[in-house]
């Protein structure tokens, strides 16, 4: 008997591990390589910083992702994953998924490694995808022949902010507003190049400072060109022309009016010398009032220093227009953040594809940045609910002193960002609305601390922002205050690849001289030999092969704009 | 000792052999230089068709098409679009007034140190000029801007002295001045110390004798320390007319801003912003390499040729 009990109880443990090992044969084990850069201000290569709470989202991502798949994530992560990606390509050894920057993976098409016309994938897995990226922003990853051969994640239009120091406005008896006009500005800048604002007793001050992490002119004067109607290598099509803004009457106007705040000694003298740290030392040290950045980084600039040496200074962000008001803005890179491409060695593009639609959803863009999901692969935001750690960490965050001294900043700050994903994926939109729902949930009240006053000031105006950037996005996609190039998403032609690095030296050269006044940017020789200069470069020829591009691309028959005539 | 007239013959493989046997020992010790060699320079050379081809990832460098024009496609590219013109000149123009002004500076510190009498001065000296070869170039740059920015030092003085203040950094003319300044600063104690080192090596007998013969302290520099040195010269400047053309890439990106830009870019940056910071401009980015290449190996042979015309004992080879 008792050898029949045994036998039984053996026959039955054999069916047993045979059903499972049947259920766990129905499972596809996947691995899924994705390229990333591994920052070691964020986080250690092997991940094993990551909060428990962060590595137990991958749970997710293994097991209901995709039924019927198990997938893991191999990550290949390197210090610049864009210069890596060639080399990887030249070994063939590319990872399933590959995250290229802006418009490039068009350089990389070409190479055969990827797959073409995903949209039948991402009919069946990406249906996040096709729901929450602008059509645009897909037609623009579209060739002619290929399909689809890249899938966008899209950003906000351009946020750079131009930023005041409204104290000092307020001190030379000028009105604190939002908008400016030019010549409002201009009289603000003079004032404060020599009207001693900090009351140091020396005129060590002045208006325009050099953009806050300094370097480039282009994003300086940003604002500037905004107002006189465009922005630098970027070409419009008017009136059936294609006029390049590099060369137009607009920006000759612009670095005329630039020539006379720089002779004013309005504008920091060093605005075309100093690179990244020089610019933030400068910013930090409130020897300018005004200067472009980030729209973050009026916080920064207050805890580099600045309050220590002037704890009166308060910042805001402006807008300057032309005198008529009608022109302002700031340049918009395009909407396509970063692209995704499918390497065609790729086994199971479908689990590729599956990962990158769980990113189009709020809870994937909360992972791509921090990795948020509790037990149950939920999200907890409203109340009643349970709360996970990271949510937890959320309410009781000091917002106004973001990672700050609190031993909840310090844990907030040990979580943000530690992601793998961070910054791969990008939705800005669904990111940004998550984002808002908690920051406008759990923002504490201010206090009177001129820091906490100034940050909350900024959170707020952020939220503002995005709130206007994300009603025009979706509403009114066609009038911003931002400044796109007709051109944009345009292939890559031979003859900028011949020319380009030579024109940019050229602009540079030339701006550099007609702003401080070496050469006389209002003599039309001196202009004219502008012109010319480009056009022996290769400018004309390549506006042209743009140009033919584009028509051949829209079936239009648009002109070019003749640099010389 | 083999004399001049006397003519050295191939050696058999035999002879060869016995002495590879014999002297097993430094061929061991050679063994790994010359594996490295071979994996890192000379294994990689086919690599150098990509110049004279269209490089196809998915190809490789063996499977990649010929370029039209006989495969000159690209150096043609880069001599028409006027790029050669602007990079080559910078490139030209701060190497030789490099190897003009930088190459004596060792030299002459060498010669300066070797007549100092009071030990601890002179190693006080040849200390204090060492250190900046071990400072990074970023940090030097820093140096320089707290000496040159508008509110910098030298800026200081002039505001003091009743001057306006002036922007040395964004000068264009003053760039290469700046630029070989900045590099015979931190190299020049460096590079004397081989100099030193030969020195040392100089028979003190030679100066006795010109003490003898009545020989100023100048005359016997001039007759005695320095033909010493002279083999040792003639073999330097042939290294680094090897290395003429090659500017380094990091000091040009961490001295350049956007008022020196035009003089400041040169061909490493070039290779460097076509090579890598672009997505298929290998074959263009390596013919400019490879021209570059070339066109040392030429300046190589001639200074070689120089140096054996000017001294027997000169050159390398």
């Amino acid at each position: 008997m008792k050898k029949l009990v045994s036998l039984l109880l053996a026959l039955c443990m054999v069916f047993s591990m045979a059903a499972v090992a049947s259920a766990e044969g129905d499972l596809k084990k996947v691995t899924i390589s994705i390229l990333g850069n591994y920052d070691e201000r964020n986080h250690a290569e092997d991940r094993s910083d990551c909060p428990q709470y962060m590595l137990d989202d991958y749970e997710y991502i293994r097991h209901e992702l995709l039924p019927g798949y198990e997938i893991e994530i191999e990550w290949r992560l390197y210090d610049d994953r864009q210069q890596q990606l060639p080399l990887l390509m030249a070994a063939n050894d590319v990872p399933d998924i590959v995250i290229a920057d802006g418009t490039t993976y068009m350089e990389y098409i070409d190479t055969g490694y990827f797959l073409e016309d995903l949209t039948p994938l991402l009919e069946e897995y990406g249906q996040n995808i096709l729901q929450n990226v602008e059509q645009r922003s897909l037609d623009l990853c579209t060739l002619e022949g290929s399909g689809l051969v890249a899938i966008p994640s899209e950003n906000f239009y351009y946020k750079f902010r131009t930023i005041i120091r409204t104290d000092w406005v307020e001190k030379l008896g000028f009105e604190v507003k939002k908008v400016y006009t030019l010549s409002e500005i201009k009289e603000i800048w003079t004032a404060m190049a020599t009207q001693d604002p900090d009351g140091n007793g020396v005129n060590d001050t002045y208006g325009l400072g050099t953009r806050y992490n300094g370097g480039d002119w282009t994003q300086s004067f940003m604002p500037i060109l905004g107002a006189f109607g465009g922005m630098i290598d970027q070409i419009y099509i008017q009136d059936g022309v294609a006029v390049p803004f590099n060369f137009s009457d607009n920006f000759r106007a612009a670095l005329s009016w630039l020539n006379e705040i720089y002779e004013a000694g309005a504008m920091d003298p060093e605005i075309f010398v100093l690179n990244y740290d020089q610019a933030k030392i400068k910013a930090a040290k409130g020897l300018a009032g005004t200067f472009s950045g980030w729209w973050n980084v009026m916080g920064n600039i207050l805890d580099a220093g600045l309050l220590e040496l002037q704890p009166e200074a308060r910042l805001d962000f402006i807008y300057i227009t032309s005198d008529d008001g009608k022109t302002e803005g700031n340049k918009d890179n395009g909407t396509i953040w970063k692209t995704a491409m499918i390497s065609n060695e790729c086994e199971y593009p479908e689990a590729a594809i599956a990962i990158i639609n769980y990113m189009h959803t709020y809870e994937g863009q909360e992972h791509h940045n921090a990795a948020i999901l509790d037990e149950n692969g939920q999200f907890t935001y409203e109340e009643g609910e349970e709360q996970n750690e990271y949510t937890r960490l959320y309410e009781t965050i000091n917002w106004d002193k973001f990672a700050g001294s609190t031993d909840e900043d310090v844990k907030y700050a040990a979580g943000w960002r530690k992601s793998p994903f961070d910054n791969l994926f990008n939705n800005m939109v669904l990111r940004q609305a998550s984002q808002n729902r908690m920051q406008v949930k759990y923002m504490p009240e201010g206090g009177d601390d001129p820091a906490v006053y100034t940050t909350k000031e900024w959170q707020t105006e952020y939220r503002n922002y995005l709130n206007y950037i994300g009603d025009m996005m979706h509403d009114n996609p066609d009038n911003m205050g931002v400044y796109t190039s007709d051109f944009y998403g345009l292939p890559v032609t031979q003859e900028a690849l011949d020319y380009q690095a030579g024109l940019d030296t050229l602009t540079t050269d030339w701006v550099v001289e007609l702003v401080t006044g070496k050469k006389d940017v209002n003599d039309d020789a001196v202009w004219a030999a502008y012109l010319q200069e480009a056009v022996d470069k290769g400018a004309q020829q390549v506006l042209d092969s743009y140009l033919a591009e584009y028509n051949e691309l829209n079936g239009t028959s648009h002109t070019a704009f003749q640099l010389v005539k | 000792m083999l004399q001049k007239s006397q003519k050295v013959g191939p050696r058999s493989w035999a002879t060869t052999k016995k002495l590879m046997k014999r002297y097993w020992i430094f061929y061991l010790f050679f063994l790994p230089v010359a594996v490295y060699y071979i994996v890192f320079s000379y294994i990689p050379m086919p690599g150098i068709q990509i110049a004279f081809k269209d490089y196809s990832f998915k190809k490789g460098i063996w499977g990649s098409p010929w370029t039209s024009n006989y495969g000159l496609k690209h150096f043609i590219r880069f001599l028409s679009n006027g790029e050669m013109k602007r990079v080559f000149g910078n490139t030209l123009t701060l190497t030789i007034l490099g190897q003009i002004l930088g190459f004596p500076c060792p030299i002459i510190l060498a010669l300066m140190l070797n007549e100092m009498k009071a030990e601890k001065y002179k190693k006080f000296i040849q200390t204090i000029s060492y250190l900046p070869h071990f400072v990074s170039f970023v940090v030097i740059y820093a140096i320089m801007y707290n000496f040159f920015s508008l509110d910098g030092f030298v800026n200081g003085i002039r505001v003091a002295l009743g001057m306006e203040r002036y922007m040395y950094l964004g000068e264009k003319h003053l760039y290469k001045w700046f630029y070989i300044g900045s590099g015979i600063w931190s190299g020049v104690g460096w590079s004397s110390i081989i100099y030193l080192a030969q020195l040392s090596r100089t028979s003190p007998e030679l100066y006795e004798a010109a003490d003898i013969d009545g020989a100023t302290r100048m005359q016997k520099m001039w007759h005695v320390t320095l033909p010493c040195l002279r083999p040792l010269i003639s073999y330097q400047l042939v290294m680094s007319m090897g290395g003429i053309l090659s500017v380094g890439l990091t000091k040009t990106m961490v001295m350049m801003n956007d008022m020196v830009r035009s003089v400041a870019e040169t061909t490493s940056y070039y290779v460097y912003q076509q090579g890598l910071l672009k997505m298929n401009q290998y074959s263009y980015s390596a013919a400019v390499g490879l021209f570059e290449g070339v066109l040392s190996l030429i300046l190589v042979i001639i200074t070689n040729k120089l140096a054996k015309k000017l001294d027997e004992d000169g050159g390398i080879w």
